[in-house]
């Protein structure tokens, strides 16, 4: 296993730890942010309207290779910005009692997977841009990468989730 | 044994029984009884399991080429040349991850039976949740590499000869035999249901629990 998948792994452990700490009900909070974060990239860069952005901004010069790293950064600098005021900000706190730390580890998990996972998938289509990192990689890594949030779900998924657990949260 | 083995098998057997400790020895004890059941059926009916898992798929792909159409007119002919176009998923080497599925939907079942369910933290539930890990991992193993049933022995299920061949090559395949497209399209449809069924339930549980607690508190004032 190479360094590369070993930070992204020790990025959803980290996530699993936090969620034991902070209890699923804010954990959860962060969970809707990431999806909702997610269905606007997912909506941006997989639909006929990135496709005008990305016509647009071809026709303004710029080559593939820049595109592909521009939309990793833009990917990046959401998932990350989201992420942090999630966390530090005022976060969306689900209701709940007790405390369930096998619960709380789980949606931790859940969210070092959509966290880490989309930044991995991002970055990984651009080449990792300002990063030393190229093939060959290893087995464990050319699996992992296929089953990455952006790489399975579709925009909808994550958008029709989001809004599920609002209306359950709403509902009573 | 071969050390990719040995580290998956350790895994197994430490997520279960870290998992068991704490989530108490009801849900430990009940989880084994639901995997073990499944191993065994799993054992006993393989042929049966491969069979209906293989008529569910046809049937669906039946439906969605439209073959309710066809029963309904009583065009019978049309539904069996509908059904022979239909590539049964899982034949021949693919069989075993039909098997894979259903051992698969039993965990996710357990996991999610975790969410619901909760006891007293103790001794018991690590025991069980280490048998737990054992025991997937010696069902799961031989499925997803070369290496033959009995690598780990459960005298139960199979028997506990250890294979002789080339195991050091046949585990490096694991993760390439994982990466094979049928085998990913399974794992999205079960990390999505996995999403969708435990994040929902998790909304729920904690939307009746805190409302259930405020009701009672302004019941009291």
């Amino acid at each position: 296993m190479g360094p590369v998948e070993v930070v992204f792994l020790v990025v959803i452990v980290l996530f699993g730890a936090i969620g034991i700490v902070r209890g699923y009900q804010r954990e959860l909070g962060v969970t809707t942010m990431l999806l909702i974060v997610l269905f606007v990239l997912e909506f941006l860069t997989n639909t006929s309207f990135g496709e005008r952005i990305d016509d647009l901004l071809l026709g303004a010069g710029m080559t593939p290779s820049n595109l592909k790293t521009m939309w990793a950064l833009v990917a990046v600098g959401a998932i990350l910005l989201v992420t942090f005021v999630s966390y530090q900000g005022l976060g969306l706190v689900y209701p709940g009692s007790g405390k369930n730390n096998f619960v709380s580890l789980l949606v931790g998990l859940i969210n070092g997977y959509l966290f880490a996972g989309s930044i991995w998938y991002y970055l990984s289509e651009a080449n990792y841009p300002f990063a030393n990192v190229e093939p060959p990689f290893s087995a464990f890594y050319d699996f992992f990468v296929q089953i990455l949030p952006p790489a399975i779900f579709p925009w909808q998924f994550f958008i029709l989730l989001a809004v599920t657990m609002l209306i359950i949260r709403v509902l009573r | 044994m071969n050390l990719i083995i040995f580290l998956l098998a350790a895994t197994s057997i430490a997520v279960f029984a870290t998992i068991g400790y704490i989530q108490g020895a009801r849900w430990a004890f009940i989880s084994l009884l639901i995997l073990f059941g499944t191993l065994l059926i799993t054992d006993l009916f393989e042929d049966q399991i491969v069979m209906a898992m293989n008529g569910i798929y046809t049937g669906i792909m039946l439906l969605l080429n439209g073959g309710l159409g066809a029963i309904a007119s009583g065009d019978f002919d049309a539904v069996s040349e509908t059904i022979s176009t239909i590539e049964k998923p899982f034949e021949g080497e693919s069989a075993k991850y039909a098997i894979l599925l259903v051992i698969a939907m039993a965990v996710g079942f357990t996991l999610i039976l975790a969410a619901v369910m909760k006891s007293r933290k103790g001794v018991f539930g690590l025991i069980w949740g280490f048998v737990y890990g054992y025991l997937l991992a010696a069902a799961v193993i031989p499925l997803i590499t070369v290496v033959p049933a009995g690598t780990l022995p459960f005298p139960i299920l199979y028997p506990a000869d250890l294979p002789s061949g080339d195991v050091q090559a046949a585990t490096n395949q694991l993760w390439t035999r994982l990466s094979e497209p049928q085998t990913i399209s399974a794992i999205t449809i079960l990390i999505g249901l996995f999403l969708v069924v435990f994040l929902l339930l998790t909304v729920r549980r904690g939307v009746k629990r805190g409302g259930g607690k405020k009701e009672k508190a302004n019941g009291s004032s």
